[in-house]
């Protein structure tokens, strides 16, 4: 910390302030209590995940793909599988993407749950910060049950899914939905009349769309600015066009429209699931593409591209082959790279405690960020 | 659709003017060596207007260096940033121009064909 003059001062918020529970640096230039400036520095938490393609097989990647966000790896795996699916013509049995479907939609809201937690915690109000990890430790149960493992799963294999879904558990999931719901009432009840939150968060950060769309501010937080561009009917892949569903939207832009509209995702995305096991509990199948093996991965030389609307954004994925079983360059485009670029112009104007809220609310995973 | 990298700026901002007004994503890809043995890189601009709901991939063959869009387009700053810190393509009129993950004395540019990954602990700049 550094005075220039009596009011003027530079604070350096590093990931070590114990204030911050993201990885990236914040060099915030204050005058009196006001923020001035946010720069965002980057580079923390790189783990050289594109170069790493590079020396890997394309299957030996699909676990790594996931630690590119590690709250929702179901949907980068989808994107790595979906570009590579692409450039083999491999095409998926329809039960393995109703399974992907509810894998991912179960994923989105864990997500959000534990966005949720964060961003209460953010304003001190634990009691229902608690309430949602309680809430998605039951979906981690699910997962458990499902793939074997509760953060990383490794579940999506080249063409198709791991394992199959058994009926127990299928019935489980299927009355997910009625459960959730009642739960995700209550915590509703508690916080969005919350005076606290309230105060603290409407008309904080507020995003217009012209701007959203200049810093390419994708998903949710472009939502609740506006637009509704929802990738899943923008560019439909797997089952997403079979099934009912609408994407809500906001027009107000700040942290407090942002907290509602993943609220009311997480309900639709419970609904989602309700869909996917209703379908599969009624419907046959395989789980993978028996033509294929999913070990011996060796596509053609070209490009191809990917869109995946995750919990967070949109998630493309380019990859590019020449003929050999090394992929050539991968390139991901994360939304929390440019969410956190739109600190620069959201912090600006608010005092320094609800720097917190701005970022929160935009919920940025700092993995995803740096890669 | 395939561009000169000394027209790239002219064409993004006609296609900015006409509704492209988002980014998407901005790719780098190293050709290197091409056919008369100099540095080549692919760079991938992906639009997308709200207004049409179109989607337009710009392509360009870049030497070393191209005018930056971050005038245009604000999420370039980081993209371009990327580019430049894993590449080494530099981008003209650039606000600034750092390395964006890797530290300042690192020394080349991984993504590069040209890149040598250093073999034991001992031969990294720490």
């Amino acid at each position: 910390m550094k005075n220039n003059t009596k009011n003027k001062m530079t604070i350096n918020l590093t990931p070590e302030n114990p204030l911050s529970p993201i990885g990236f640096g914040l060099l915030v230039e204050l005058e009196s209590d006001v923020i001035t400036k946010c720069t965002p520095q980057l580079g923390f938490n790189h783990k050289s995940l594109e170069k790493a393609t590079q020396n890997r097989l394309f299957s030996q990647y699909i676990p790594m793909s996931e630690k590119i966000d590690y709250l929702s790896g179901f949907f980068c795996a989808q994107a790595y599988l979906s570009a590579l699916e692409q450039l083999s013509d491999v095409e998926l049995p329809k039960k393995a993407q109703y399974i992907r479907v509810l894998t991912m939609e179960l994923n989105r809201i864990s997500s959000h749950l534990r966005w949720l937690a964060a961003y209460l915690a953010g304003f001190g109000v634990l009691a229902p910060a608690n309430l949602a990890y309680k809430l998605r430790g039951k979906i981690l149960n699910i997962f458990e049950n499902i793939t074997g493992g509760r953060m990383s799963h490794n579940y999506y294999v080249f063409g198709g899914v791991r394992s199959d879904i058994s009926k127990e558990n299928l019935i489980e999931i299927s009355n997910f939905k009625s459960d959730f719901n009642k739960e995700l009432n209550t915590l509703e009840n508690l916080i969005s009349k919350n005076p606290v939150i309230i105060d603290s968060s409407m008309d904080i950060g507020v995003l217009s769309t012209q701007y959203a769309l200049e810093y390419s501010i994708t998903g949710v937080n472009l939502r609740a600015s506006g637009l509704n561009l929802d990738f899943r009917k923008e560019k439909p892949y797997l089952v997403y066009n079979e099934l009912k569903f609408h994407t809500p939207t906001a027009f107000e832009g700040d942290s407090y429209s942002r907290y509602l509209l993943r609220m009311e995702e997480m309900k639709i995305s419970a609904d989602l699931v309700k869909q996917c096991a209703d379908w599969l509990l009624a419907n046959q199948g395989e789980i993978f593409n028996l033509n294929i093996n999913p070990l011996d991965v060796k596509p053609k030389a070209g490009r191809a591209v990917s869109y995946t609307e995750s919990a967070r954004g949109l998630i493309m994925c380019h990859l590019v082959t020449d003929g050999s079983e090394k992929p050539k360059r991968l390139k991901w485009r994360t939304p929390s790279f440019y969410a956190i670029q739109a600190l620069e112009k959201l912090a600006p104007g608010h005092v320094l405690e609800d720097l917190t809220t701005v970022i929160n609310s935009l919920d940025i995973i700092i993995s995803e960020a740096d890669r | 659709m395939k561009i000169e990298s000394t027209r790239a700026f002219k064409t993004l901002e006609s296609f900015k003017k006409s509704g492209f007004v988002s980014l998407l994503s901005l790719v780098a890809e190293d050709l290197s060596p091409n056919s008369e043995g100099e540095d080549e890189f692919l760079l991938t601009y992906t639009l997308y207007n709200p207004v049409t709901r179109a989607f337009e991939e710009i392509e360009t063959l870049v030497n070393s260096e191209i005018q930056s869009v971050t005038t245009l387009f604000k999420s370039a700053n980081y993209d371009e940033r990327e580019i430049y810190d894993l590449f080494g393509i530099k981008f003209k009129n650039h606000p600034n121009l750092k390395r964006l993950f890797l530290e300042k004395n690192f020394e080349g540019h991984p993504l590069r064909n040209d890149f040598k990954q250093a073999e034991t602990w001992s031969e990294r700049a720490l």
